[in-house]
């Protein structure tokens, strides 16, 4: 098989013929940045709108639950792992506080 | 290296070694990263989530299809749909220090401004081997940046001798 090659034409020509008619939703949110995180806790500046117990979306997908409310930051529990979650990542508000639901009424059976 | 990149080039190297062909699929990975470096607007688009995985996958494989290995392709392409195209500069850069690894050899990362003639990369390479006092393998990256000369890394150590490099130590000296 002949060498690889990858060059700035094969390159724009394929992003040319993928992307045409994409068209990305576009779509308003509140993001906040992480600026430390350690031992399951990231503190997230930037989301000045968020509530108590109100559960956080980190980059990765992992949930966060914000607890302590200060006045320019937020300290989150990290409900997940907590080994992909780095300073300078983007963390959104998902408007929804923290809640279980169950499939059947837990005294079913009672 | 993130722990991450490192995890990944394991698999993938194990999946290489599977088919017989790491040699290969590494050099591959390097070449694909080199794009990556090279071009803004293929980062922006592979690491876009806003761009359906489907979409970015189909770059990958109109790109690679055809001229990589299947191996490669698949990998590449498995990489982006996760949202990890962040990670594949450091993911190759690991697949080509395990495959120098299996056959007992390091690698240096050389940067020079114009590509290398077969005979001066061996010859490099075997410089670097009498100075390193181990058999060591070069991965060419051309950047125009350099100026002239070259820009060895072998793992933690850096032989710097670029014009880039000498035009700077003149100037500190002024």
């Amino acid at each position: 098989m002949a060498e690889l090659t990858i060059d700035t034409g094969s390159i724009a020509e394929a992003i040319r013929r993928n992307l045409e008619g994409f068209q990305p939703e576009v779509e308003l949110a509140q993001v906040g940045r992480i600026t430390e995180v350690g031992d399951g806790i990231a503190r997230i500046s930037g989301l000045p709108g968020a509530a108590v117990n109100e559960m956080l979306e980190f980059e990765n997908g992992t949930i966060g639950l914000a607890l302590n409310l200060d006045e320019n930051s937020i300290g989150a529990v990290v409900l997940g792992e907590v080994d992909e979650i780095e300073e300078g990542q983007a963390v959104r508000s998902t408007g929804d506080i923290l809640s279980f639901r169950w499939a059947t009424p837990f005294w079913a059976g009672w | 290296m993130a722990e991450r990149s490192v995890s990944y080039a394991d698999a993938v190297a194990a999946v290489a070694r599977a088919e017989g062909n790491l040699d290969v699929v590494s050099d591959e990975l390097f070449r694909v990263a080199r794009a990556l470096e090279g071009s803004d607007e293929l980062r922006m688009t592979l690491s876009d989530r806003q761009v359906p995985a489907a979409r970015r996958q189909q770059i990958v494989e109109d790109l690679l299809g055809g001229q990589a290995l299947e191996t490669t392709t698949a990998v590449v392409s498995m990489i982006v749909a996760a949202g990890r195209s962040s990670d594949l500069v450091g993911i190759a850069r690991e697949a080509v220090e395990i495959n120098a690894r299996d056959r007992g050899r390091s690698v240096a990362e050389v940067r020079t401004a114009v590509a290398l003639t077969d005979d001066q990369a061996t010859r490099l390479s075997a410089a670097l081997s009498a100075a390193t006092g181990h058999q060591v393998e070069i991965k060419v990256i051309v950047d125009p940046s350099v100026m002239g000369g070259v820009v060895a890394t072998i793992g933690d150590e850096v032989i710097d001798g670029s014009v880039r490099h000498r035009l700077s130590q003149l100037r500190d000296t002024f």
